[in-house]
């Protein structure tokens, strides 16, 4: 009997520890919660006061095209399942050589090419299964998104005319012969989709998870605020600091941004007086079934008007607070170059526009894909009972294809990056939430529900292997590719898509010359040094979660890590309240000493993998969002797969240990099929014919310009030196959606 | 040949609708008028010492409009006026009025305004006795826009210097295409009841703001009604010349 015990202790202990080899897997996103931000809609004097005004006010924003100076709306870079499906004038020279335009490998190339899947991908080799051989094809340009002529901002109508008054001239970079085409963002659009499960959001996480009210910049930012009324003859400037609101804080840059929506100069009060007197989607037709909409739409049955039947203004005083926008005099906001002063509802209409855009795009979740629906078996893995084929044959090998395909993303260490729900280690705040027990909670499949605690994401606490627990570090130590441990930001990794000098990503800085990333921050709270760290929360990093530890209280002998003759303190200690709750292995709660850190700042101890990083995308509807990775390099799933499959594109001292893990495996065509049919598992039909909340208003894109890369026609309405814009109308489609679904990028197959 | 000039016609009938679609068929008059008309209402005073004696206690109405920076603007171009009407808002016991403000473009311009007044009820005890006071403010707001494009607003704070009351309300209009009137009302009222030690005083105020606009310019791509029969005039010699020249093949 006691033999058969310790035999069963015994595998159940292998078991355990197989299963946090593998790490997390990956989990329905059904009821998952979305990230909560206190002081929004609860409490005592709540910011939005009417949810639904709040959620029209930002689907009408976020459609509306008269936001931009020239026509170019949120939706116009994210209207194909979020992201942008365009393919004419996509194209940003990159930031190498002298920001000129490559060829690309069609041939074709620069500003307003039509890109075709021979363009695909923007980094090959003769072999693409091998990173070592020939590089027949290389470009630093990057397929991002095109948005506005830019130009200086002068003055708008508050009424009428969808183009602000600018100077504009064609730009010496994005023309042809000397006709202005619109310029194109240095990196590709993600999808908004599920967007609100990240802790931060862009590539490189400038969107904060704080929302200021004013800018992306969250504390960062010494003059942000908003203006609050205190009483009938007083409004003064307060500090906001909304947090898990990164969608607004990313809502409040595109549009004063002169690349992507803006002219030069213009301010956010310049955009409210254009927009406040309006009505809402002034030039685009409004279905009346749309899921949000419908009932302020002007339409009636198959007859579709533009317009809604009220005022931004009237939505943003049914929806928000009066403290923000009652003050009736002016003064403090300033003043435009020409027109009267500002008033209180001009100048806090970035906190309107993001707080909005925020709340609409809390909507956006995809959680109705196959994957989802699927139960899950007692390793939580799906059993894809809910798939059908069109024979029984067919459903028997694609369930078996699809079973093959998450274990190979599993033992790919695909599931250690794109982890949890919303399948990436950025959710931080929601796939800590998952991991907290909360007795009664549970989310996921129907039939097989999930409760909440440290299992939520796999057995025996699977999670931790990603570096994953209920307590939401941001900041963890993992290995690079000569699995050498690094600090590094938890959701943001180098895996080489291009070359590190091509795009410091979150190893950039601010516009206040502070690092973008957590893990510098992090190492001056080790150094202390108060003043380096910008963001909250960089004081209560839990040491003893990291992935690979930084300290290790025993008596060792390792290099790279801190040991007790380094001179250690517990974690926490420096607060006053230790960290070193729930800790798998206690011994590593442990950080160096301020001195100990000082002493090693150069060392291979405190090495940091920031250059290069970038935002760990979710893989949700990534059959619908291409084209792939930052630089939008990559146009389908085979070439991504391929791309992971060779561990790279271009190896660095920064780029990520699992790069080296990939099975080489990966590389027969049944793997490649059955990991794809994973991924396509992952499409929510709802995005793939705009349904509710997937539906929308008409939206007239620029789909480039007319004309080719050769030659163009000039004689834009907005000046003479610009080329005319080629549109592509997006039609209306209400809560039921369109029958036409939505095509991968270049319509290619997967 | 005959069905080349039908086609003709129908080119130039369209052109003309077209042409004449995007001229306002009817005049550019727009307005808009905000109003706030208060009545302070004496429900009840009471002399905590020496009932049916008012000695010593003053009350008054007044009004004031703000002209300061903070307070007061007004921007007009082409044909765009304002004006405003300030109330006699005087008495002691029930003291009313109305004070309102009014844009207009008959045909071309634009205007913003900003106007600011000040209700107030004055109270004060330079007798020996205390009194209780009992006062009501009613109010209602009104705000209207006509044609295309005006927007107007109406602000109200009301307090009163001895903090026992406060509040807000708000009204608005605002027209645009396809919705060329509107208007909302809005009413309501509040007691403030208090305390008048002697030497003491308190304050009724009731502040009220406009905020309004107005754009006749942004429908009318022609300005002057002239030019666009002028305009069509000529559209209408052209259509007739090129049918002359196709009726025998040949372009001018």
């Amino acid at each position: 009997m006691r033999i058969i015990q310790i035999f069963l202790l015994t595998a159940g202990l292998l078991a355990a520890r197989a299963a946090l080899a593998i790490g997390p897997v990956p989990v329905s996103l059904r009821n998952v919660p979305v990230p909560p931000v206190p002081g929004l809609l609860d409490g005592v004097n709540p910011i939005v006061v009417n949810k639904n005004a709040a959620i029209a006010l930002g689907k009408a924003l976020f459609w509306d095209q008269n936001v931009g100076s020239d026509g170019q709306a949120c939706a116009s870079c994210h209207f194909h399942a979020g992201a942008d499906g365009r393919i004419k004038n996509q194209v940003n020279p990159g930031h190498n050589n002298g920001h000129t335009f490559d060829g690309l490998a069609s041939g074709g190339a620069g500003p307003n090419h039509t890109l075709s899947l021979d363009d695909f991908p923007l980094h090959q080799f003769s072999n693409p299964a091998d990173n070592t051989s020939q590089v027949i094809f290389s470009s630093d340009d990057v397929v991002g998104s095109a948005g506005s002529f830019g130009g200086q901002y002068k003055t708008t109508s508050q009424f009428s005319g969808a183009n602000d008054q600018c100077l504009r001239s064609a730009d010496p970079l994005f023309n042809v012969n000397r006709i202005g085409v619109r310029q194109v963002t240095s990196r590709n659009a993600p999808t908004v989709i599920n967007a609100v499960f990240n802790h931060r959001n862009f590539w490189d996480g400038r969107a904060n998870n704080v929302f200021n009210g004013s800018s992306p910049w969250g504390e960062r930012d010494p003059n942000a605020g908003v203006w609050v009324k205190i009483n009938a003859l007083s409004v003064v400037k307060q500090k906001l600091h909304l947090i898990n609101s990164s969608l607004a804080s990313q809502a409040v840059a595109p549009p004063v941004n002169d690349v992507e929506m803006a002219c030069q100069g213009r301010g956010w009060p310049d955009i409210g007086r254009k927009l406040l007197l309006r009505q809402p989607l002034q030039n685009q037709s409004v279905h009346p079934q749309d899921s949000v909409l419908g009932t302020l739409s002007l339409s009636n049955g198959t007859s579709l008007k533009p317009g809604l039947k009220t005022t931004y203004k009237s939505l943003i005083t049914q929806a928000f607070n009066p403290q923000y926008w009652a003050y009736s005099g002016v003064g403090p906001f300033g003043a435009p170059v020409s027109g009267v002063p500002y008033n209180q509802m001009e100048a806090n209409f970035a906190m309107f526009f993001g707080i909005a855009i925020q709340l609409y795009e809390s909507t956006l979740v995809s959680d109705q894909a196959p994957f989802d629906l699927s139960p899950i078996d007692a390793s939580m893995k799906p059993t894809w009972r809910n798939v059908v084929a069109d024979t029984a044959a067919n459903t028997t090998t694609l369930v078996a294809s699809l079973k093959n395909g998450v274990e190979l993303f599993i033992h790919n260490h695909c599931n250690l990056c794109h982890a949890g729900p919303s399948l990436s280690l950025a959710a931080v705040a929601t796939n800590a939430a998952l991991l907290k027990p909360m007795p009664g909670a549970s989310f996921g499949p129907p039939d097989t529900p999930i409760a909440f605690g440290p299992n939520a994401l796999g057995p025996f606490n699977a999670a931790s292997k990603g570096g994953l627990t209920q307590y939401g570090n941001t900041v963890t130590r993992d290995t690079n590719i000569q699995q050498l441990p690094k600090l590094m930001d938890l959701g943001f990794t180098n895996i080489g898509a291009v070359a590190v000098e091509d795009d410091p990503g979150l190893g950039g800085v601010d516009d206040f010359g502070n690092p973008l990333s957590f893990t510098e921050q992090y190492v001056g709270y080790l150094l202390g040094n108060a003043a380096g760290i910008v963001d909250p929360g960089l004081d209560n990093i839990r040491a003893c979660d990291f992935i690979s530890p930084l300290a290790y209280n025993l008596q060792i002998n390792l290099s790279n890590y801190f040991l007790p003759s380094d001179d250690l303190i517990a974690d926490g200690s420096r607060e006053g309240v230790l960290r070193n709750q729930n800790c798998l292995n206690p011994v590593t709660a442990f950080i160096p000493a301020p001195t100990a850190a000082q002493a090693n700042s150069a060392g291979s101890k405190m090495a940091v993998a920031t250059q290069g990083a970038f935002k760990v995308p979710t893989l949700r509807n990534v059959e619908l969002t291409g084209p792939y990775m930052h630089n939008g390099g990559m146009a389908t799933l085979r070439q991504v797969l391929e791309f992971y499959g060779r561990h790279g594109n271009f190896s660095s001292d920064t780029q990520h240990f699992h790069l080296a893990s990939f099975s080489t495996l990966l590389n027969s065509e049944q793997n490649i099929t059955d990991l794809t049919n994973f991924l396509l598992s992952l499409t929510d039909e709802r995005v793939r014919y705009q349904r509710a909340p997937f539906d929308h208003p008409q939206l007239t894109v620029m789909h480039g310009q007319v004309g080719n890369e050769l030659q163009l026609t000039a004689g834009n309405p907005l000046n003479a030196s610009l080329a005319q814009d080629q549109p592509l109308v997006i039609p209306a489609v209400g809560a039921g959606g369109s029958d036409a679904p939505t095509s991968a990028f270049l319509s290619a197959s997967p | 040949m005959k069905p080349y000039c039908n086609q003709h016609h129908l080119s130039g009938f369209v052109l003309l609708a077209s042409v004449m679609a995007v001229v306002p068929t009817a005049s550019a008059d727009v307005s808009y008028t905000s109003s706030a008309t208060l009545l302070y209402t004496i429900n009840s005073i009471t002399n905590l010492d020496n009932p049916n004696d008012l000695s010593g206690l003053s009350m008054s109405g007044s009004f004031l409009e703000l002209t300061g920076a903070n307070d007061f603007y007004a921007a007009t171009s082409g044909d765009g006026s304002y004006q405003t009407n300030t109330p006699n808002f005087s008495g002691a016991l029930s003291p009313s009025g109305t004070f309102s403000v009014n844009g207009h473009s008959a045909l071309y311009g634009s205007v913003n305004t900003l106007h600011t007044g000040v209700f107030s009820m004055d109270f004060s005890n330079t007798g020996t006795n205390s009194y209780t006071v009992d006062v009501k403010l009613d109010y209602w707001l009104n705000a209207v826009t006509n044609g295309i494009y005006a927007n107007s607003a109406i602000f109200l704070d009301f307090w009163d210097t001895n903090n026992n009351v406060s509040g807000v309300d708000y009204a608005a209009a605002g027209t645009y295409l396809d919705h060329a009137y509107d208007s909302q009302s809005v009413s309501g009222f509040a007691d403030l009841v208090f305390t008048l030690a002697p030497g003491a005083s308190n304050r009724f105020i009731a502040k009220v703001g406009s905020q309004s606009g107005l754009d006749s310019s942004s429908t009318a791509p022609v300005p002057m009604p002239s030019a666009f029969w002028l305009f069509a005039a000529g559209l209408l010699g052209m259509i007739s010349v090129k049918k002359m020249g196709s009726i025998d093949g040949r372009v001018l």
